[in-house]
């Protein structure tokens, strides 16, 4: 009997054991519903918080005092006697601190005075031992040989002034970055070439040539003159008057920080460091990097610090001690960074924000609030970064399988994102109640706000967006109401004869799409989720109108020298910026000017886009001509177009320090800000935001000439009350969001091409995008 | 399983009724027996049960549960995927895709097996048939727009002969692409697979055939097919494995919303859960499973009757 049990007891292990996983797993996967109720399973705050509390050492962030008046036209300066000194040369004033930046006097540079008050396009650098060098152009002694003519003047530190002249090619081009090596070399570039300038004997000596121009930052390394050229980092030995070989490493660094729209300082590194090392400052941190090494070191996140801040730009970096560093920002701010061997590497509290793409106005908002809560760490994790090489659908998919495990973000910026399955699948929180709250103490654009209000809640806000704008005179707009109306307006502009190339100033049928798909796609779709046939077979039909129009009066070489353009234009730009040249109105309503174009159809992006377009309406007045401008309809009315969407959701870790953050979003101090990607949604905010910049917005005058030679001229001016009062009133009247999705646009991109072009009939693509279009609202 | 069953058939054979020191021998025997296949089995069918069984389980709990809260709603999944065009859509395709293409595969490289087996340079061949397995799937995508895009390489001969071009991957025309670059991505595979089938096929068996009279059909149809129908079952199987596989080239070349005639479960799979739809997901996945487990038994059945 013994025997025959133990025949059995195998067999009824090895089923009891797979029914003990069996049955441990289906509850292990359910467990986690039981305990939230919804989505997954929850990360505790106290594991989360173990996670981090074990890494020490973080660098602290002080604000330290500038003196008044001081708006960051100089650098920071370490001293010959260890005191810190800036040369304000837009006004003047040495400012020097002994105290490392606490507190600062300050001296009026008399002997400068009146050149700096007389003068226009002012530059200039102080030497560690005080003395001053200035570069200056006047305007008004100007000639036909000397255009512009650039001075200098050199004040050594007992006074003795020297005004000197060095017709740097023929006059034709000026200094922009000058700087003091510690022993007393003076180097300065200007756009591609950098000089060794001596002030002695008012020479100078073209010491090599940059390949690119923009983002020039200098600093000296031991005998090594360090430039940056916003794409590359050369060295070059001024004793030996060698170009040395390039670091590869650092010009990865530098070319991922252009690429991420950051600005750089950098310096040279101190103590046993000094002379193989630099730091360098940027958008992504403090970074220590030694010479033809292999790393770039992050001493400092810029998440965690003003450097992450998309309005700050750092122009000048000093280190103090090993662990103690200056970072002055281009708006006069000057913050100290001190290494805490005590402080959590980040903040214990942790908030995550995922987005597809990078948004200016939550890395805004990201410092605002963590100046307003610092005992917050808040993460922004892009799904689309450059290095990872995902498409949108996988990004979702990594998205969702974390939302699936209950490891998902606290906010998402549903950008590209299905918004409307997220909402039925509760994954986004009702903000309705929020909302309400936050009306009580904000006043915000009710129209916009509102948008993606629901039967069952508010699940998404907009925090920016961008106004379709069509632009013309008078006699050209009449008439144009909607897309109909649009195509049969430029084809009666194209055969009226005044037209020299294109009437909307769109040459390839991409283009043109690429304009109309947000105007029209909504009434693609029937209220019962179906394809609507007669709406897109009238869209490709007007769209090929307008097409064809566009081509009638473009010769081939015009084509070919606009794709040449186009191909500069994405060489030199990021595509998203190179896409808002073709799209914004800030270019289109100047080609309008030089007559390239006769409407102007776009968007408007920021209050630079608003301040040419009222400008070049003002050019036409004044040339009494009427201009007027409206929102630009297509087959649905009163659009925008929104540039940041964001949802808290339903299962954050942190909820109300999520909708905190969401509430810092639609603030005035962050919606007051202009960071060129769409409008404020709070209405007190509105002021600030088209108020008037007082750096590098000034009013100008702007000179052109197009193909033939013809030269126009603009006056570019901020625009006045009545003119922001017009851009309210348009944004009032705003009603509907572009919903954008990325297959239907797909299949109208591909399908509607052709149909442009006559490689197919309008029928087969209807049929072609209904039938992709079908597919995906079947699903 | 075999040696249980030949004892069984021994003593019913026998026809006496077993002796008991038999019988005692025999449970002796069954129990070590069973003793060594539950250690043999344990290990891998922990790891089945764990990453496969389990998982499944959950999915068929999932399916019916919602989404995301999981609550229970019945068959209200089930409903809503039998109901769902863009399913009923995939699974017709993924069916005839199935159907036409796996009896393809089997005939045509049972034939080219034949041809090469007889063949002196039989190794040069089969490196030939298998050549597109090296093949790596961007490379597969490359080649995919070169042959059948609009502007491409089979247009283009078509053109020349005076054929006017067909749109290959945006009409109904892309299953065919669908099919045939099934069968030449896997025809090496199934070649060498019917090639290890027939160097089984007894020599002597062939021989006595011919010197019977028979003709090589007749060979072919009445020693060498017969002995070939083990390979049937295991061969049907992988290539089902591998039909699978096309969707990659497919989502490469077309996308997620390829032609209507190329739009496979896998695609719906894709974008449902691009969509969070995991209830559909759920239900969808225990159908399939379902449909595929009821094949894989009917199959296994047949093969065991004509054994």
């Amino acid at each position: 009997m013994q025997q025959k049990k133990k025949h059995y007891i195998y067999p009824r292990f090895l089923v009891c054991l797979l029914l003990f996983f069996s049955v441990s797993g289906l509850m292990g996967c359910g467990n986690s519903n039981k305990e939230t109720g919804s989505t997954g399973s929850n990360i505790s705050k106290d594991e989360n918080t173990n996670n981090h509390a074990t890494a020490k050492g973080r660098y602290m962030e002080t604000q330290l005092s500038t003196p008044d008046g001081f708006e960051g036209t100089g650098s920071l300066v370490q001293m010959s006697d260890g005191s810190l000194g800036i040369f304000d040369y837009q006004n003047g004033i040495k400012y020097i601190s002994t105290d490392g930046g606490n507190d600062w006097s300050c001296e009026e540079v008399t002997a400068l005075s009146g050149i700096i008050q007389s003068c226009n396009d002012l530059d200039g650098a102080m030497a560690p031992d005080g003395s001053i060098f200035l570069s200056y152009t006047m305007w008004n002694e100007s000639t036909a040989e000397k255009l512009y003519p650039e001075k200098y003047v050199y004040l050594t530190a007992d006074g003795t002034k020297q005004d000197f002249e060095l017709g740097l090619e023929d006059y034709k081009t000026c200094l922009t970055q000058e700087i003091f090596s510690p022993d007393g070399h003076l180097f300065a570039t200007t756009d591609y070439k950098v000089y060794e300038i001596d002030v002695w004997n008012q020479s100078y000596k073209l010491l090599f040539e940059t390949e690119h121009m923009d983002g020039l930052s200098m600093c000296t390394s031991g005998t090594q003159l360090v430039v940056l050229d916003g794409t590359f980092v050369y060295f070059y030995d001024y004793e030996s008057g060698q170009l040395n070989s390039e670091d590869t490493v650092l010009n990865t660094f530098v070319a991922e920080q252009r690429v991420a729209g950051s600005g750089i300082a950098l310096c040279n590194a101190i103590g046993e460091k000094a002379g193989s090392s630099l730091y360098l400052a940027s958008r992504g941190g403090i970074y220590h990097h030694i010479i033809d090494g292999s790393v770039m070191e992050q001493l400092a996140d810029g998440n965690l610090n003003t450097l992450g801040d998309p309005t700050r730009t750092p122009i000048s970096l000093l280190p103090l001690a090993e662990d103690t560093f200056l970072i002055l920002y281009q708006n006069g701010e000057l913050y100290s960074y001190v290494y805490d061997p005590n402080a959590s590497a980040v903040p214990e509290e942790q908030l995550t924000i995922y987005g597809l793409n990078d948004n200016e106005t939550v890395r805004r908002a990201i410092s605002v609030f963590r100046r307003e809560h610092p005992e917050v760490f808040v993460r922004f994790e892009i799904g689309l970064a450059d290095e990872n090489g995902m498409t949108a659908d996988d990004a979702i998919r990594n998205l969702n399988t974390r939302l699936l495990a209950g490891e998902g973000p606290d906010l998402l910026l549903l950008d590209g994102m299905p918004i409307d399955s997220y909402v039925e699948k509760g994954i986004l929180a009702d903000l309705t109640s929020q909302v309400a709250e936050w009306k009580t103490n904000n006043d915000f654009f009710e129209n916009i706000l509102q948008a993606y209000q629901q039967r069952n809640g508010l699940f998404a806000l907009p925090i920016r967006y961008e106004i379709p704008i069509i632009a013309g005179t008078e006699m050209d707009l009449k008439g144009i109401r909607d897309l109909n109306s649009l195509a049969e307006a430029v084809e009666r502009i194209a055969d009226s004869g005044q037209v020299k190339w294109t009437v909307l100033g769109t040459y390839t049928a991409e283009t043109l799409l690429e304009k109309l798909y947000p105007l029209c796609a909504d009434a693609w779709i029937t209220a019962d989720n179906r394809p609507d046939e007669a709406a897109l077979r009238e869209f490709l039909n007007d769209a090929r109108q307008i097409y064809s129009a566009e081509q009638k009066n473009l010769s081939e070489e015009r084509k070919q020298r606009y794709a040449r353009y186009m191909d500069m234009v994405y060489e030199f730009y990021s595509v998203q910026e190179a896409q808002r040249v073709q799209l914004g109105m800030d270019t289109q309503t100047q080609d309008q000017l030089l007559k390239e174009q006769i409407l102007a159809a776009g968007y408007l992006y920021s209050m630079r886009d608003y301040r040419t377009l009222v400008s070049v309406r003002n050019e036409y007045r004044n040339n009494a001509r009427d201009y007027r401008f409206q929102v630009w309809n297509g087959q649905t009315s009163n659009l925008f177009v929104p540039t940041g969407v964001v949802g808290v959701c339903a299962n954050a870790r942190n909820p109300e320090t999520a909708e905190a953050f969401l509430e810092t979003l639609l603030q005035k101090e962050v919606q007051k800000v202009d960071l060129n990607d769409g409008f404020p949604i709070n209405r007190e905010a509105f002021e600030a935001f088209t108020a008037q910049p007082s750096i590098g917005n000034d009013d100008y005058s702007l000179g052109m000439s197009n193909e033939d030679g013809e030269l126009v001229g603009l006056e570019v001016k901020w625009p006045n009350t009545e003119e922001k009062e017009e851009l309210r009133h348009l944004i009032d009247s705003l009603t509907t969001p572009v919903q954008t999705n990325q297959q239907i646009k797909e299949a109208i991109l591909s399908a509607g091409e052709k149909a442009l072009t006559g490689e197919k009939s309008i029928e087969e693509s209807v049929d072609e995008i209904v039938q992709k279009i079908s597919l995906q609202l079947s699903e | 399983m075999k040696s249980y069953r030949k004892f069984r058939c021994n003593y019913r054979s026998n026809g006496n009724p077993p002796r008991s020191d038999r019988t005692h021998r025999s449970k002796i025997y069954n129990g070590r027996l069973s003793q060594s296949r539950a250690l043999f089995l344990l290990p891998s069918l922990t790891g089945v049960s764990v990453f496969v069984l389990f998982p499944f389980g959950d999915v068929a709990k999932r399916s019916f549960q919602t989404a995301m809260t999981k609550k229970f709603c019945g068959i209200a999944n089930y409903t809503t995927i039998f109901h769902n065009q863009a399913f009923l859509l995939a699974v017709t395709n993924t069916a005839r895709f199935v159907v036409v293409g796996i009896p393809l595969l089997l005939v045509l490289s049972l034939l080219l097996a034949l041809m090469i087996d007889g063949s002196p340079f039989v190794q040069g061949w089969k490196s030939v048939y298998l050549f597109p397995m090296a093949i790596p799937t961007a490379t597969m995508v490359l080649i995919w727009k070169l042959l059948f895009s609009g502007n491409g390489l089979l247009n283009g001969l078509l053109r020349k002969r005076g054929v006017p071009p067909t749109d290959w991957l945006g009409s109904d025309a892309s299953f065919v692409v669908l099919v045939f670059s099934y069968l030449w991505k896997n025809m090496g595979y199934t070649i060498v697979l019917w090639m290890t089938g027939l160097r089984s096929v007894s020599v002597e068996r062939k021989e006595a055939a011919k010197v019977d009279g028979a003709s090589r059909l007749q060979c072919f149809l009445y020693v060498v097919l017969p002995e070939l129908t083990p390979m049937v079952f295991t061969i049907t199987v992988l290539s089902f494995l591998n039909s699978f596989k096309v969707f990659r080239e497919a989502y490469l070349v077309a996308g997620a919303y390829p032609q209507q005639k190329m739009y496979l479960l896998q695609h719906l799979f894709n974008n449902w859960f691009t969509n969070l739809e995991m209830d559909k997901i759920a239900a969808a996945g225990v159908c399939i499973a379902a449909v595929f487990l009821i094949g894989v038994f009917a199959l296994q059945r047949l093969w065991d009757r004509q054994e």
